[in-house]
Parts: C-alpha cells; structure tokens; sequence
C-alpha cells in the first residue's frame, strides 16, 4: 500500500475514459449499449466481491445468493404489480438483501478460511434449491420471471430507452464506487486489509475482527443486491440461474482477471469477461473452455490481473521516462 | 497494591499433555519488571498465550485490575490495558512500518470503526506515530515495508505496535529472538529506559540480559513455578540452578 506520486498524465486519461463512458454512449449501436450496460452492472456486483475477498481476504461462494434474491424481489414485486414504486421496490429489495446477510453472515463467519467459503456455498445452494422447489409457485422454477418493467424514477431521466437506463445504471455505479473508495481509504478499511494480511495480530491489537468482518460481509452483500435489482431491471427476466453458486464463481473469476485488491480490477474484470464472452461465443460454442484457459492463463502469469500488469507497465513507463 | 496481573490455579492441557500446572501467583501493577525464565517446554509461552487469551485455560482463572477476564476474548483485554508481542515477528508485511503503527493506534481510538471519513483525516494519530518513531530512531524508515527493515528492527516494531495502546501490562515474549549479542544489548536498553511506567512481563532466554533487566523472576519448570523472588535469590537458589543453569547432581 505504498503511495506513489501520479504522474500528470494519469488524471487526464481517466478523464478523458470517463467522458467517453458518459458521451460516447448515445452514438453507439444498440447492442454495444447494451453490453456496456451489463459490463457495469457486472463491475459493481464484482466489486462488493472484491471488497470481501480482496480487501478482507474471505472467500466466497454465495454472493450468487444475495445478487439473485435481490433480483427476485423486484421480478416478483414489479411483473405482477404488486409493488410499482421504483423506491419502495428497492428499498424491500436492499432490506432482503440486508436480513439474509445478517443472518448467513453469523452462521458463515463462525469458521475460517476454506471452510467459510464451503459454508458459504452451502448456504448459497439451500437459497438457491428454495427458489426452484418449496418456492416454485412464486419463483415460477426453471421458467424464471418475465416481464419486468423498466422502473419510473419520477425524474426527467426515461430508463425506458437503453441509453436512459444506461445512464441510470452509471450514476448509482459512480455512486457506488465513490461510497467504496471513501470505505478503502477509512481507517475501517485500514482495518480489513490488516484482518486480511493477519487476523491474529490484529486481534492482539484490540480489534473485534468478527465485528470487522461481519459489516464487510454485509456491505459486500448489499452491494452485490443492488447490482442485482439493476440487473432485473434492464434484463427485464430473471431465472434461477443468478441465484446459483456458478454466478458466485463468475464473480471471482472477474476479480481475478480484473485484479484482486485493486480499485479499478472488478471493471478491468468485468470488461474483460463480458467482452470476450461475447467476442468469443460469436466464433465458438465451447466458449467456456476458452474462457478456463484464459483463467488459467492469468492466474499462472498475470497474478495481479489486468489491473496489475497496467500498474507495472505504468511503473515502467514512468521508470524510463525518469531516466530519459 | 493495587492488582495487576493475577493468575490462580490456572491450568492448560493438550491432550493428556500438561502445558501449564496449576500455576498461582500475582503481580501487583507497582512492579515493573519480571522476567519469566525457564527451560525449552517449560510452557512460558503458552502461560502468555493463556493470559492474553489466545488460548482458553482448561481450568483456573486470569485476572487483570480486579477483573475476572478468563472467558474474555483476546481484543477486549487489549482494551483493559493488557497488550503483547510475539515470539516470531507478526507484523502486517504489506504495509509500510508508518501504517502497522497506524493500524495499532487506531485500534485505541473511536475512529476506528469510521467507514467514510479517510484515515488521513485523523491527524492526531500520525502525530502519535511520529513520536514513537522519532523517539525509536525509525523516523526515516516510515515509508519501508516491514520486508526491507532489519531483523533487528522489526523486532522494534513488534515492541512499538505493543506499546502504541498506552498498555499497562505488557508481554514482552523474547523480545530479543535472533539477535546478535550486540543488538540484544541495543534493545535491552531501548526496554530499560523507555518503558517506566510499564509493567513488563517479559520472556527471556538469555540469562545475562534476564539478570540485567529482572525485578523479579519466576522460574518455571515443566509447567510449575519452581522459585519467584529477586534476582539475586534465583542465582543463589540450589534447585534453579539445577534444572535451569545446568548444574549436575553430586
């Protein structure tokens, strides 16, 4: 976590990267919209992940669970009209999100390590076999829930359009990933990667690690729930699928590609598996082995993912430009 | 005197292994410097383990200021005034020296729990951490990673991250582990002269710089006090010298 001194260049590309997200948008095709519209909502999802998994160092593979049922509450309350306002929907929504983590979050933190993840999976899975049996009248099963409307945000801004929504979709992500850098630079966040990098000591310091680890548990859970209901909203469908441990795995698979314990690594991630999912299942349908290798590939040679490798070519960068 | 440390009929068993035998004693917060001696096995470190509460005792109790704290979790007698360092440095290796300072101050502070507010904004703690710094001589290494200080050094630290919480009782568990002769001096005089205030506990190997530092000593043997006193009847006690000095039987 040593700082480094920017180089004067770097504000000025990320300025110019996020007015290409903002003003790029409109004059784009419909399907490229639509991707980038699904690589952030995916961004936040993976980032709540990286929150727990980079930066507090827990493993887990259930946030399926908390992104899906977050997702089913709005299919549910929206498709059948039960509830219409865009922030009560939410609102119940994040509160479901909030009550499972609060729950699964006791239960999963009792144990360590490989087991926390195992117990994690387990609970992600009784979620996920709920939904498709004893719910089955609700959830409506494999068939999932269809018809899910775009919501009214009683603002000037249309969600209707996939341009609107792309825009509804990159505010709360700004939201989000402004709220996670202010938590990253918080002496709570200070806190985690000490838990992370050594939790004994840290519980020698005086910290109530389970306490830390606990509110991690939840934050990452709310935020996998929002990305969830965006997801709903702009899928307009919702099956079992995004309740199902597989999901969960897709998420530390995008950490991993993006960069764990990087900032900016769940949107490298992001990118990265959506782009190449959709570049490579347009050649192939065995794009999910392709997709391993390449896992593979940046697990043995690119540990830091992409984020990584751009930090150590900016280093290099920098490091010849010094000399020069 | 008022009540520091007290320990009663504490024991610890690994299995059918006895760690710690049914140990008692007490150490009034006037006293400032015992040293625990006692042979390889002798269960020194599990008897700090069993007072820090890493591990629970299989019976007997710890008390710490009057307090029963046997059933308490480890972080909550940090918070009473009890704090410890390691055998084997323990330290945060990703961290630079200035932020494992900052994560052991900040544990004593009400900001630690704050989500939003960057930690840069509490000032007072970085002031805190350039005391203890300059005061240790480590001021210009703040920006080092714990990898790139000395073994020495890092030995330091594990000190400063003990003493950052303003402790009362301090456990100091070989606090001189893997250094040269000349660096043990080093620290044994960094220990004697900065900590006044503070009642050391400390496990000591080598015997010269034990003697040199010791109030007290107990000297423990296959998890049982075999003598506590002064130093100088510890040297002069028959059954100390045999198990622990090496005397042979005649």
């Amino acid at each position: 976590m040593k700082e480094e001194t920017t180089p004067r260049w770097k504000p000025i590309v990320a300025a110019t990267v996020g007015a290409a997200f903002v003003l790029l948008v409109p004059v784009l095709p419909n399907y490229a919209v639509t991707l980038a519209t699904s690589i952030i909502i995916y961004s936040i999802y993976v980032s709540g992940v990286n929150l727990l998994t980079g930066y507090t160092g827990l493993v887990s593979l259930g946030q399926a669970m908390f992104w899906g049922s977050a997702a089913y509450c709005v299919a549910i309350l929206t498709s059948r009209g039960i509830v219409t306002n865009f922030y009560l929907v939410a609102i119940i929504g994040l509160f479901t999100v909030l009550a499972l983590s609060a729950f699964f979050g006791v239960l999963a933190l009792r144990v360590k390590r490989l087991y926390f993840m195992i117990v994690t999976f387990a609970l992600g899975h009784v979620v996920w076999c709920i939904a498709m049996y004893p719910m089955q009248r609700i959830t409506l099963g494999y068939d999932g829930i269809k018809d899910i409307a775009r919501p009214h945000l009683g603002l000037s801004l249309s969600t209707t359009s996939n341009v609107g929504f792309y825009y509804f979709v990159l505010v709360v992500a700004a939201l989000c990933f402004t709220f996670l850098y202010l938590v990253f630079k918080s002496p709570f966040g200070h806190a985690i990667v000490g838990i992370r990098d050594n939790e004994h000591r840290m519980t020698a310091l005086g910290y109530n690690t389970f306490l830390y680890k606990y509110i991690s548990y939840l934050l990452s859970a709310v935020i996998a729930g929002i990305s969830g209901m965006l997801f709903a909203y702009f899928n307009g469908y919702v099956n079992p699928s995004e309740l199902h441990w597989l999901w969960s795995g897709d998420a530390l698979m995008m950490m991993f590609i993006g960069g764990i314990g990087s900032f900016w690594g769940p949107l490298w991630g992001a990118l990265a598996y959506t782009g190449l999912r959709y570049w490579i299942s347009s050649y192939t349908m065995y794009w999910f082995g392709i997709e391993g290798i390449i896992f593979i590939l940046v697990v043995l040679f690119f540990r830091g993912g992409i984020a990584g490798f751009v930090m150590n070519l900016e280093r290099r960068l920098s490091g010849r430009r010094a000399k020069g | 005197m008022a009540e520091g440390l007290k320990v009663e009929n504490l024991s610890k068993n690994f299995g059918a292994l006895e760690v710690v035998k049914n140990l008692s004693f007490s150490i009034p917060s006037e006293e400032r410097r015992v040293v625990i001696i006692g042979p390889n096995g002798a269960g020194k470190t599990t008897l700090f383990n069993l007072i820090s509460g890493e591990l629970p005792p299989s019976s007997g109790s710890v008390l710490l200021f009057g307090y029963d704290v046997t059933k308490m979790p480890c972080y909550r007698r940090t918070h009473l005034g009890l704090a410890r360092t390691f055998q084997i440095t323990d330290l945060f290796p990703y961290f630079t020296l200035m932020e494992n300072l900052l994560l052991a101050l900040q544990a004593h502070d009400p900001c630690k729990y704050q989500v939003l507010h960057p930690l840069t904004r509490y000032g007072h703690l970085y002031e805190k951490a350039e005391g203890l710094l300059r005061e240790m001589k480590l001021w210009e290494k703040k920006d080092f990673l714990i990898g790139e200080l000395s073994h020495g050094e890092t030995r330091l630290v594990e000190i400063l991250l003990g003493i950052a919480g303003s402790p009362k009782i301090l456990l100091l568990d070989e606090p001189m582990a893997g250094l040269t002769c000349s660096e043990s001096i080093w620290l044994g005089g960094i220990i004697q002269n900065l900590l006044k205030d503070v009642t050391l506990i400390i496990i000591e190997h080598d015997m010269s710089i034990a003697f040199d530092l010791a109030e007290r000593m107990i000297v423990l043997h296959q998890g049982e006090i075999v003598a506590d006193g002064k130093p100088e009847d510890i040297r002069s006690n028959q059954r100390c010298r045999e198990i622990y000095l090496g005397t042979c039987y005649e």
